[in-house]
């Protein structure tokens, strides 16, 4: 079980596989609007495709913006466009 | 056409179509992205005005049939497709060649009108509405303005990159492909985006295993070892080789995997200080190049000239590519905690999950080396101050087991790495007290302060302090001795905090360290740094081999007459009084010319990472930046050439 | 009821891909063949669902059974499993569809084939 839904939060923790996009389509389909990722360590690409199209609130840890935590180190370029997560400097 | 006006032209459209082609990438990746698209609109319509006020028909002309293409999605007429921004990024790429073409020749090329008119066709292409296929005709002009844009993002100096464009088929995911584990096997990755390759339309019907990404990113990496990281999904995805802008690209060699051996870091070092040297030898060949240059024959002074360019160019690759051979990855670094952690947490009857991501990235190895006390610092700190007791995560609804998070990744020439906690925060009121207390500023200069720059004072000396100091995170030292220590590895440290969410620092480090060769010298009591490599000799001059001169004094040097200045004259600082018995002066090239400078003293010769200033002192002429020495002690380094003017 | 084909003519590497299989997808029944031949009788005996091949094997070798089964089976989610391949095998592989898995294989390198696979099936009878 790596989705889990706690109050209006979406955990992704630990290795988050391809079956998981579906969980989190529904959840994300269902008005929830925040993704916490501070547990997660690995996401398949078809669940970061999930947020990159449902762009929920994204936090993690203390809600940075390092892009370890998007799909890969780096990608922060792709996701920062147009983007309404929260984005500290 | 005056060359005032052509020059005006350059410098506008290259900021035009910078801007440009970051738009055009927000677009493809939110193309719903209104400001991104006006902010399009306006600069390809200035662009294209201008194009028509210096007489560069063809250019206008692509210009304006892209511009017509936008306002039709402004219209909302049509929608941003990647056929679209596709043709778009070709006519920016095409109007960039175009742009510098007239920067170095000075004149409006002749005869684009060809060029013109294939943009035109593809702009009209594109228009003929959504195509559910990439055209196959156009992806071999395209595939060159994808990878133009990619290069337009990566960090200046960032060499030969290998750029790719991985479009996943859209049943990837059922053949078990998992595209992004895929690109992280990209080795030495420099830049990375991961966009949507169709607007993904209406989320109610959203389907979670059709794959719709495109993923674009460059590596340092050579061909071969890209392309072994594609090698099981080669039909999805295109490279283009971006060679480096000024060297030419290193022959990449067909070779299959990379093969490694091991070798003693020491003698990497060693090798390392030799090419070092060997750029400072270099450039004492430089100047005698110069010299030659006045007398020797016109063919010879030109052969020298070529034979020391070339030189410096293979010098200037040695020396990157033994750059290159320090870099290790963070991953045995960041091993090394968790257990750490574990018993650092379990002395203080808390539970700390360290999560490690990003371990993978590469840095030199001083700068690993470097890291592990600061980085322990920090997690002792996290542990101890960050994370709140168990009954206080309790009470505040959060699980017990705290996640600390320690992760690394790369941003262009730096790399990243951020250490978080989902503690309780800095109390900022408890931080603004601690620090009126220790006297670090003034009580009102507290109050008007954002908690951000508040937050900053945790790093000063003195911060931390007895009373706050417990067993662990205590023993006399403070946050401060984290950020000198980054600093000393030219880096910098901030830390950012949400009250009840949790504390991050954040660590910004070179990928790989420069060292600064620097002689240091003194003058009017004070120390300054200058480079070795400016300094062509560092000699004694009896004064009576000073002889008056119209301006001022000069020597004779080598045979020549060389002006001498102090540099407590350059440096506006009291000039010492009374003539010395001897002379210091550092003989110094000021473009193609010598000067002399003279000091009060030299003093030793160090290798230092060389900071670039911020603030107020980025502009200051004549300052290259500063160097932390060992002690502490801030070292500004002189651009002494820029000094003479 | 899914059933997976798992072709190797190594027993023993039939019984650690068959492990693997085990682990991640319990519900599934495994059959085994040997060579090419005995993988086609048992297709023609009853129906399979997924098929796992190895590359190297006398007689057909796993990339020549893949093409022809992929002519019976335009859907049926095939994985090959090899240790190092030429462009031009990856190639024929990719244009019949079929997925590498790397040899040895491990659960992290078959997950996610089977998870795919898994997807595909379900999508299919759904």
């Amino acid at each position: 079980m790596t989705v889990r839904r706690e109050g209006d939060v979406v955990w992704l923790e630990g290795a988050c596989r391809v079956e998981e996009a579906e969980t989190v389509v529904g959840l994300l389909g269902a008005g929830m609007r925040t993704v916490d990722l501070s547990r997660c360590q690995a996401l398949h690409a078809a669940v970061a495709q999930v947020l990159l199209a449902f762009r929920p609130a994204l936090r993690g840890g203390a809600g940075g913006s390092l892009p370890a935590r998007a799909p890969a180190p780096g990608a922060d370029r792709g996701w920062r466009s147009g983007d309404k997560r929260p984005r500290r400097r | 056409m005056s060359d005032d006006l052509l020059s005006a032209f350059v410098e506008e459209a290259r900021e035009l179509l910078e801007q440009a082609s970051r738009d055009l990438l927000a677009l493809e990746a939110a193309p719903a992205d209104g400001a991104a698209l006006e902010e399009l609109f306006r600069g390809v319509h200035t662009l294209k005005g201008s194009a028509g006020l210096v007489g560069f028909d063809a250019m206008g002309r692509a210009l304006h049939a892209a511009e017509d293409r936008l306002s039709e999605v402004r219209r909302g007429a049509r929608a941003v497709d990647a056929a679209l921004v596709e043709a778009l990024l070709e006519v920016a790429g095409q109007a960039e060649r175009w742009v510098e073409a007239v920067a170095a020749e000075g004149v409006v090329p002749a005869g684009e009108a060809e060029a013109a008119d294939a943009l035109c066709a593809r702009l009209e292409a594109a228009a003929g509405g959504p195509v559910a296929e990439r055209p196959a005709a156009a992806t071999a002009a395209a595939s060159v303005a994808w990878a133009e844009a990619l290069r337009a993002q990566a960090p200046d100096g960032a060499g030969h990159l290998i750029a790719f464009r991985y479009v996943p088929a859209s049943d990837s995911y059922f053949a078990g492909d998992d595209p992004v584990s895929v690109v992280r096997g990209v080795p030495d990755l420099a830049l990375l985006r991961v966009a949507p390759a169709m607007p993904f339309g209406e989320l109610a019907a959203y389907d979670p295993f059709a794959c719709n990404l495109v993923l674009t990113g460059a590596s340092r990496a050579p061909l071969a070892a890209v392309r072994a990281a594609f090698r099981f999904v080669p039909d999805q995805v295109q490279l283009v080789e971006l060679p480096a802008i000024e060297s030419p690209a290193p022959p990449t060699s067909g070779e299959g995997r990379a093969r490694s051996i091991r070798v003693d870091a020491g003698r990497i070092d060693a090798l390392a200080a030799a090419a070092d040297d060997l750029v400072v030898a270099k450039n004492a060949v430089a100047h005698l190049v110069a010299q030659a240059a006045g007398f020797a024959p016109a063919a010879l002074a030109r052969g020298l000239m070529a034979a020391h360019a070339d030189l410096d160019r293979r010098v200037g690759r040695l020396h990157e590519g033994i750059g290159r051979m320090r870099l290790v990855p963070l991953a045995p670094l960041f091993r090394r905690f968790p257990p750490v952690v574990r018993q650092i947490a379990g002395g203080l009857g808390k539970q700390v999950d360290l999560v490690i991501a990003g371990d993978g990235v590469e840095v030199d190895k001083t700068i690993v080396d470097g890291l592990y006390e600061p980085l322990l610092h920090l997690l002792r700190n996290a542990a101890d101050h960050g994370v709140e007791p168990p009954a206080a995560r309790r009470a505040a609804g959060k699980p017990v087991p705290a996640v600390v998070r320690l992760s690394a990744a790369p941003a262009g020439d730096e790399v990243l790495i951020e250490l978080a906690d989902d503690g309780g925060g800095l109390d900022m009121g408890r931080v603004r007290a601690t620090a009126a207390a220790r006297g670090l500023a003034a009580a009102e200069a507290l109050e008007a302060m954002s908690d951000e720059a508040a937050a900053d004072l945790i790093f000063r000396p003195g911060f931390s302090t007895a009373a706050a100091v417990t067993e662990l995170s205590g023993r006399g030292v403070g946050l401060d001795a984290v950020r000198s220590r980054v600093a000393a590895l030219g880096g910098r440290v901030e830390v950012h905090s949400a009250r009840g969410a949790g504390t991050r620092f954040v660590i910004r480090l070179p990928v790989r360290v420069r060292l600064a060769r620097l002689m240091m010298v003194q003058t009017g009591g004070e120390t300054f740094g200058v480079p070795l490599e400016t300094v062509v000799e560092a000699t004694r001059i009896a004064p009576e081999r000073l002889t008056p001169v119209r301006a001022g004094r000069a020597l004779v040097w080598r045979d020549r007459a060389v002006p001498l200045v102090s540099l407590a004259g350059l440096l506006d600082m009291p000039e010492p009084a009374g003539e010395p018995d001897e002379l210091k002066v550092m003989i110094v090239r000021s473009g193609d010319q010598l000067a002399a400078v003279s000091v009060d003293a030299f003093g030793e010769r160090i290798e230092a990472p060389l900071r670039p200033l911020a603030g107020v002192l980025a502009r200051v002429p004549g300052l290259l930046g500063s160097s932390l020495l060992g002690d502490g002690r801030v070292l500004m380094v002189l651009d002494v050439p820029e000094l003479i003017g | 009821m899914t059933t997976v084909l798992i072709v190797d003519d190594s027993k023993l590497a039939r019984i650690v891909v068959g492990k693997a299989v085990a682990a991640l997808q319990p519900e599934w029944t495994r059959v085994e063949a040997g060579n090419a031949d005995e993988a086609l009788a048992i297709l023609a005996a009853q129906p399979v669902d997924v098929v796992l091949l190895d590359f190297n094997m006398p007689g057909r070798n796993g990339l020549e059974l893949a093409e022809e089964l992929r002519g019976r089976f335009p859907d049926m989610p095939i994985a090959l499993a090899t240790a190092n391949v030429q462009d031009e095998v990856i190639e024929r592989a990719r244009a019949t569809g079929a997925t590498f898995v790397p040899k040895p294989i491990t659960e992290d390198g078959l997950r996610g084939f089977l998870s795919g696979a898994a997807l595909k099936l379900r999508q299919a009878g759904a």
